[in-house]
């Protein structure tokens, strides 16, 4: 990591891509920063995977630039940009050996066998397929083919690894495994990694900085606790997290104190801070808060007015539960660590954690305001 | 609660593969019993010899204390959903949905304006009222779910079959389905059996679970049962996220008291344990049952262990952190620790926390808690 | 900029390639075509005419040589009565294809067997028999029928034509009823029906399309069929095809009139290729993809 002379930085400088008429990516703007682990998140069709494959050379850039280090990489072939690729499907030698697969890109750069012996068999262990290094690719599952794809991508020194997708084959359990594993290779590697995936705890979890992307537009670029804590909008709001945040629509109105009124509710925001030039009283706004955000009850406050609701549905989880609930005429869901069982239909009492409170506005889908929130930002 | 469902040592294998290998469980009216298992656990065909749709080998089923081996499929009164939904492409989704009200085998029971009731009613309480004049094409994957749901609910069965149905849906709609299945089912009161891969499912919507692996059960409890006392290896870590840390460990006894050493730690079990001190054992501790002792501060007895990754998942962290020999172990805490990779901490866990289980044939011989009897 | 150049010269290049290759494959066609149109001196003459004098002599002949039939030489052309038995033979030959095919493949798709590579086993062999050379089987067919008395009949051709049709059929319902996923024959079972009432309803509803576009091909390859028609057929049941020769005779070859009857003769098929042709496109790539 320090003796490294070279700077593997990403720098995408508003890229477009179009299909035809198709708009995949507009207008992209983005860094990723040498050494860091930069995910592209957002569901099928935003443009994470178009944007992958502008980066690798494998699409053309409709018009923008892209940089890898200090090197303009748009007029570049793929195996001029010094980049190493593991694709969503695969793309292994038949006829080769496992062991041969991984070893083919290091036999072309001309290293010798007791080094592609070495590099190979430590890769191999590590992603537990050590086993099958004999095996031709056809006789494997498609999760261990995958497996297979990553370290050959992973055994090559490149300065920036793009990788698509490259766990989405495996089964739960086997993807949060390797989810650490790989992290854990970025961490010692020390190199630029672009991550591309559709699955929100992949992201959260791997990555230094999360870069959110819908309908071919950038979102937010952050890190993942700052995503997690203060999304930019409602889209990238719904898309992190689960269980998925709680979005309540109703006005703030001033009823001798604050209150944030939905239909059949209303919530005492008297004890949090609100800044008036940004959040109006009398106009309508979604809040958005998050089922651990949320305490329950099952007797009313004392000293402070807590929103009443109705059980509609209780689901143990081991060591928490999750509640849905019926607040008015909005469907609400909580995590509460409280595992005694609530029948349907019983009324309980709501504290919502002031702190926590997220504005958005209903047109636009742009976050307005949090409560509590000393930053700088929206 | 009556008993309406009942199957005997049943068996089927395909060619050599053994895919139910001597199944017995009951379901009761009211309840649901989820067969949770890994894919190729055998959870399908047992539902499937269930329906009819395949013939065991050996073994009976019972159905209301009839044995129905020998009915073809339209003669039992079971509803299945199925995994790719199985929805007509060419019917309409009102259709679909009435489908089993027009069999001819049950089309003295129902007339036109029956169907029509019973389906709009129905279509109803599925929030796909506004939908019957589409086709299956038309909709969306949580719609046609639904539909799927319909077509079962709509005949009044003694059992509903429900194979992975919501599987294939986004986790959103996915949380919302399972909240509105579970009330559902609450309200209707049939006898439900639910396969599924996902333990968190099975927690959520199970009376009673049925633990399935390589065609055999593992376990049969309740969720409290299943996931507080695991009767072996394999129970114990299918069931959470991250699994169950395994750790190699001895026993031994000192000034009366029995301990379970691990990586250099005592742990102390209490006196009265009735454990063969002479088998090796494995320590079962879950992520979600450790916590982190900074540094070295004096009588925190531990597990020293050098920080590997920090996993924020918004509202938990997972740490994986690394024993003196390589092995890996996986800490779930709700708050960002305190620590960066590379650190050497501590890491700690409660006796009660503690399940112990034999290192030869994974089976459970101890769990901290209320008992501490396996 | 440069790309956009680069695109539109490649379209130039493709519509140049199109309109080429469509010229090659339609010049014999709208050649015979107009051959139908010609008389004899345009037919013959050395520098090829195209624009000349259009007559109807030659389809006038066609049609009405059948008063002529029992003058003429030996060979005697009715070129109505080839075309009514092409229509016969193809036709009922078709229908019966369908009726064993459609059932038979079914069979093969759902149908429990001991081992599962019997099932392909009896499939391949069934379409080996489409592939069989027509040769190989002349000598012992003509024996065969000849002992049976089916020289020259409706039944001997119809039945003959099963192995062009049958193994067709079977391995093209084959491909359809496979693109049905079993869970929902699965969930008609357990709706409450019989299988038998689930194929009606499930199976074939959604094969029709399929099924249908198979009957079109079925009928064109029958029709087109020449060497069965030459060695079992004779004066009474010849098809278009080998009633075609007549053409050919001492005096002359009525370029034509033959010119004429392969218009007509190929007018069947074009027709139900135009109107099947949506499905055609479905079909045949449905059965590409399953295989």
């Amino acid at each position: 990591m320090e003796g490294r002379v070279t700077v593997a930085e990403v720098k995408i400088r508003s890229v477009w891509k179009k299909y035809g008429d198709v708009e995949a990516v507009k207008g992209l703007t983005l860094d990723c920063e040498d050494g860091e682990f930069l995910a592209l998140l957002g569901p099928s069709g935003c443009g994470k995977t178009s944007t992958l494959r502008m980066i690798a050379g494998l699409e053309e850039i409709t018009s923008g630039d892209i940089f890898i280090g200090d090197r303009r990489v748009n007029d570049l072939l793929p195996r001029e940009r010094n980049i190493s690729l593991a694709f969503e499907n695969y793309a292994l030698y038949p006829p080769l050996s496992v062991f041969e697969n991984v070893a083919f890109p290091l036999k072309a750069k001309g290293y010798s066998s007791e080094v592609v012996e070495r590099k190979v068999s430590e890769i191999l262990k590590t992603f537990g397929i050590w086993e099958l290094r004999n095996e031709s690719p056809m006789h494997l599952s498609g999760g261990q083919q995958q497996l297979v794809s990553l370290c050959r991508c992973l055994v090559k020194d490149v300065d920036v690894y793009l990788l698509d997708e490259a766990i989405s084959h495996l089964d739960t359990e086997l993807r949060a495994y390797m989810r650490s594993i790989l992290k854990g290779m970025h961490q010692d590697m020390g190199k630029t990694f672009v991550y591309v995936t559709h699955d929100q705890l992949e992201a959260m979890a791997m990555a230094d900085k999360i870069a959110v992307m819908n309908f071919g537009e950038l979102q937010q670029v952050d890190t993942p606790e700052n995503i997690y804590e203060h999304p930019h909008n409602l889209f990238v709001a719904g898309f992190i997290g689960e269980p998925p945040m709680n979005f309540l629509r109703g006005k703030i109105v001033m009823e001798g104190k604050y209150y944030f009124v939905g239909e059949g509710y209303r919530i005492d925001l008297s004890q949090g801070l609100l800044d008036f030039q940004l959040v109006k009283p009398g106009r309508e706004y979604i809040l958005g808060m998050r089922p651990s955000e949320i305490d329950i009850y099952t007797t009313p406050g004392e000293d402070e007015e807590l929103v009443e609701a109705r059980v509609f549905v209780y689901e143990p989880q081991a060591d928490h539960a999750i509640v849905t609930l019926l607040l008015g005429e909005d469907k609400v869901i909580i995590e509460t660590p409280d595992v005694r069982e609530l029948e349907p239909d019983t009324k309980v009492f709501l504290r919502f954690n002031l702190e926590k409170l997220r504005f958005f506005d209903p047109v636009t889908g742009d976050s307005v305001l949090q409560i509590g929130y000393k930053g700088d930002k929206r | 609660m009556r008993e309406v469902l009942k199957v005997v040592n049943l068996k089927k294998s395909f060619g050599k593969i053994k895919a139910v290998n001597g199944i017995t469980f009951s379901c009761n009216e009211g309840e649901i019993s989820v067969i949770l298992g890994p894919t190729g656990a055998g959870k399908t065909t047992t539902l499937r010899l269930i329906a009819g749709l395949e013939q065991p080998d050996e073994g009976e089923i019972y159905l209301d204390d009839t044995i129905i081996n020998d009915l073809p499929p339209f003669r039992r009164s079971c509803a299945m959903t199925f995994e790719d939904y199985a929805l007509y492409p060419h019917m309409s989704v009102f259709d679909n949905i009435a489908s089993p009200l027009r069999a001819p085998v049950r089309r003295k029971q129902f007339t036109p304006e029956d169907v029509r009731r019973i389906v709009v009613e129905t279509a109803k309480l599925l929030e796909i009222d506004k939908l019957l004049d589409r086709k299956p094409s038309e909709l969306s994957g949580g719609q046609r779910q639904r539909v799927a749901l319909g077509r079962t609910l709509v005949r009044k069965p003694r059992v509903f079959l429900l194979d992975e149905p919501i599987a294939h849906l986004d986790a959103a709609l996915r949380h919302r389905m399972r909240a509105e299945m579970k009330r559902i089912f609450g309200e209707v009161k049939t006898a439900v059996v639910y396969v599924t891969h996902d333990y968190l499912e099975a927690l959520a919507l199970a009376d009673k679970i049925i633990v399935l692996r390589n065609g055999e059960i593992q376990q049969t409890g309740t969720p409290q049962d299943v996931y507080f006392k695991p009767t072996n290896v394999f129970v114990a870590s299918f069931l959470g996220d991250p699994p169950m840390n395994f750790l190699e460990a001895a026993l031994v006894r000192k000034d009366g008291h029995v301990f379970v050493k691990v990586d250099g730690m005592l742990v102390s079990l209490g006196e009265d344990v009735d454990l063969d001190l002479s088998r090796k054992v494995m320590l079962g501790i879950r992520p979600s049952d450790m916590y982190i002792l900074k540094g070295d501060n004096g009588g925190g007895s531990g597990i020293k262990v050098t920080i590997r990754t920090i996993e924020p998942l918004g509202n938990r962290y997972i740490v994986t952190a690394l024993l003196s020999g390589g092995k890996m172990i996986k800490i779930k805490l709700e708050h960002r620790p305190g620590v960066a990779p590379g650190d050497k901490v501590i890491v700690g866990f409660l006796p009660s926390d503690v399940h112990l289980f034999d290192a030869q044939t994974e089976r459970a011989l101890w769990h901290g808690g209320e008992s501490n009897r396996g | 900029m440069y790309m956009q150049k680069r695109e539109e010269l490649h379209k130039v290049w493709i519509y140049f390639g199109l309109v080429a290759t469509a010229i090659l494959v339609l010049f014999p066609m709208l050649w015979t075509v107009s051959l139908s149109f010609k008389v004899p001196q345009d037919i013959t003459c050395a520098v090829p005419k195209f624009i000349f004098k259009p007559t109807l002599d030659n389809y006038r002949h066609l049609f009405s040589i059948a008063k002529l039939s029992k003058s003429v030489g030996t060979t005697s052309l009715n070129f109505p009565r080839y075309f009514l038995n092409s229509l016969i033979i193809s036709g009922f030959g078709t229908l019966l294809s369908l009726l064993v095919g459609v059932p038979a493949g079914y069979a093969l798709t759902r149908g429990k067997f001991k081992k599962s590579s019997t099932r392909e086993n009896i499939a391949f062999t069934l379409l080996s028999f489409w592939f069989g050379p027509e040769m190989a089987i002349l000598l012992p067919l003509y024996k065969l029928y000849r002992t049976f008395g089916l020289m020259d009949s409706y039944i001997g051709l119809i039945l003959l034509y099963q192995l062009i049709g049958v193994p067709f059929v079977v391995w093209m319902s084959r491909s359809y009823f496979l693109d049905i996923p079993v869970s929902i024959e699965d969930a008609s079972l357990l709706d409450g029906y019989t299988r038998w009432q689930t194929f009606w309803r499930i199976d074939f509803p959604l094969v029709k399309p399929g099924i249908a576009a198979t009957a079109v091909l079925t009928f064109i390859f029958e029709w087109n069929n020449f060497v069965f028609a030459l060695v079992v057929g004779g004066r009474h049941t010849m098809p278009v095809t080998t009633g075609a020769l007549g053409f050919i005779s001492y005096e002359a070859v009525l370029w034509g009139q033959m010119a004429g009857a392969i218009v007509i003769s190929a007018l069947p098929e074009i027709i139900l290729a135009i109107i099947v042709q949506k499905y055609m496109i479905r079909g045949l790539t449905f059965g590409a993809v399953r295989g």
